[in-house]
């Protein structure tokens, strides 16, 4: 049929060269609302009018609701977080060519800068001081280019153990949010666009594996033990709308060896909006597990099981040291998974269903992190930020 | 034995009569569902006049609806070779059905056009945007555009 089709092309489409009337006002938006956010953004300077709609907080909420139902509109990107800038790829011709990749784009920032979370096209930024640490955050859309002024949101100071933070999407206010803080510190939410924060009263009797949580579902969630018993492992998921945390239980795993490590190296991902896990089980074996329904532990569901002769390769490997997170998985189960070793961190690819790895020569000296997002229009000038183009594309 | 089809006439810009089945029409325009539903149309006498839609361009927009009414359970390659042999049509005969589209509220034939004119424009530059969309008078002072092309080049 396709093949018909294209045989014929030449006598199609008469209006693919052509000019059109001028069409009315309400039009455009529908046309150009269908467009990968990627595309559209270049066509703000076809004119004033085109601009003004691009640019405006309605139209980038109908392209953001629009791009999340339909996946295939604006294609998955992975941004690979370096000591020397920000490289992105996209997800799709990683698969296709992995090695060697092409960069789509190359960005590199005037500040010290690291990742602090992402969401919605929106990257939460944070500013390294010379001690390592960070006090003042941002928001960035890299797909725009547009940030928001650094905000200080920390007094200087030592991050205690059990540290934790977060930045996501809370659909019931519509606004973004960071949270941060640790038990001896206390919890502080802080709303982009408001000056002012809430501190949460709740106690929150647990240890993050890490400080970082995951964005899912209007929650931000931690794989944490109970601040009395180490070997006590579970997702802490904390809703951004009602500011509230609770405690959910990872996979049931019975029949599993599961001990200390299972929890300790467990690191929560995000595929097709739902969370997932990947343990090494029984230390011959990876699995992957997804939670279909957020907060319904019935619903946890094994994905697949990655052998270990096709594990990763020897010289890398530290049987019980090491962590996987998942990152992508396309429409035919190939996986895209980032494993963690020492400090650093290699990306692997595999096929669910013929059980095959592949490696993308990705790994570079300094790589720190990556994160898979989908490109927005959404700007921080929409919260109500002041919003200035930020970092500099290096071909 | 079923009644008759029922039949509704729609009347065209050159007040050419067009009688077309009642539901065909009513599952795709939500204009003509509104009018049948609210009794506004009355079978003996009404005609529904149209008069921003040609009689070219009325008789496809029936044909469309006719098609995806008889044909909505063919496989979806097939029903899409359909569609794409239907809009093969020059810009002025797209902005025709487009307009006729939008007026009647044809909500997957609106859909299908401007996933159309989307492809049309998808990947171009921004000099190729302005010849497809007829944009004469971009808005922007002869300083912003000598900067805009200054500073990205390759998209024009």
């Amino acid at each position: 049929m396709r093949g018909n089709l294209l045989g014929t092309t030449d006598k199609r489409h008469k209006h693919l060269s052509s000019t059109l009337r001028i069409l009315p006002d309400d039009i455009i938006p529908e046309i150009l609302v269908r467009l990968p956010a990627s595309s559209v953004v270049k066509f703000k300077i076809v004119c004033k009018s085109w601009n003004a709609l691009i640019s405006s907080p309605k139209f980038a909420s109908d392209h953001l609701h629009r791009s999340t139902a339909d996946p295939t509109m604006t294609r998955p990107q992975l941004l690979l977080e370096t000591d020397r800038g920000f490289g992105i790829f996209s997800v799709q011709s990683l698969f296709k060519n992995p090695s060697p990749p092409t960069e789509d784009a190359c960005f590199q920032m005037d500040d010290d800068v690291r990742i602090l979370g992402s969401c919605n096209g929106l990257f939460c930024l944070a500013l390294i001081s010379g001690n390592r640490l960070w006090e003042s955050i941002r928001l960035w859309n890299p797909c725009t280019r547009l940030a928001s002024d650094w905000w200080k949101i920390r007094q200087e100071g030592h991050m205690n153990w059990g540290y934790m933070y977060g930045f996501g999407y809370d659909h019931v206010h519509d606004n973004y949010k960071f949270l941060e803080g640790s038990w001896a510190l206390g919890y502080k939410v802080h709303t982009f666009g408001s000056k002012s924060w809430t501190t949460i009263i709740q106690d929150l009797p647990f240890y993050p594996r890490q400080a970082i949580g995951k964005f899912v579902n209007g929650t931000l969630n931690w794989v944490a033990h109970t601040r009395n018993n180490s070997l006590e492992w579970v997702i802490l998921s904390f809703d951004l709308a009602n500011e509230n945390c609770c405690p959910m239980s990872l996979p049931n795993m019975d029949h599993v060896d599961y001990d200390y490590s299972t929890g300790a190296y467990t690191m929560l991902g995000v595929l097709r909006n739902n969370l997932c896990v990947c343990f090494n089980e029984n230390f011959s074996r990876l699995a992957l597990w997804e939670m279909k329904e957020h907060g319904v532990q019935e619903s946890w569901t094994k994905l697949l099981t990655i052998p270990r002769e096709h594990d990763v390769p020897r010289a890398y490997e530290f049987p019980r040291l090491h962590s996987f997170r998942v990152l992508y998985i396309m429409e035919n189960d190939d996986v895209l998974v980032v494993y963690y070793y020492s400090n650093a961190c290699k990306l692997l690819m595999f096929n669910a269903n013929v059980g095959q790895l592949s490696h993308p020569n990705l790994y570079k000296a300094g790589l720190l992190n990556c994160y898979v997002y989908h490109e927005s229009l959404v700007s921080p000038s929409h919260l109500g930020l002041p919003s200035f183009l930020y970092g500099s594309t290096i071909d | 034995m079923g009644s008759p089809v029922k039949k509704i006439m729609l009347c065209s810009s050159e007040k050419e009569i067009f009688s077309v089945e009642e539901q065909v029409m009513v599952q795709h325009s939500v204009i003509i569902n509104n009018m049948i539903e609210d009794g506004s149309y009355n079978h003996e006498e009404s005609k529904i006049p149209l008069d921003c839609v040609d009689s070219k361009t009325l008789k496809k927009v029936i044909d469309y609806c006719t098609h995806h009414t008889h044909h909505h359970n063919d496989n979806q390659e097939d029903l899409e070779a359909w569609d794409a042999q239907f809009l093969n049509v020059d810009s002025n005969g797209l902005y025709d059905l487009l307009m006729a589209a939008n007026y009647l509220e044809i909500r997957n034939l609106l859909d299908l056009i401007y996933g159309t004119i989307k492809n049309m424009i998808k990947g171009k530059k921004i000099d190729e945007i302005r010849r497809i969309f007829n944009i004469k008078d971009h808005g922007f002072t002869p300083e912003e555009e000598e900067q805009n092309r200054k500073e990205y080049p390759h998209f024009y």
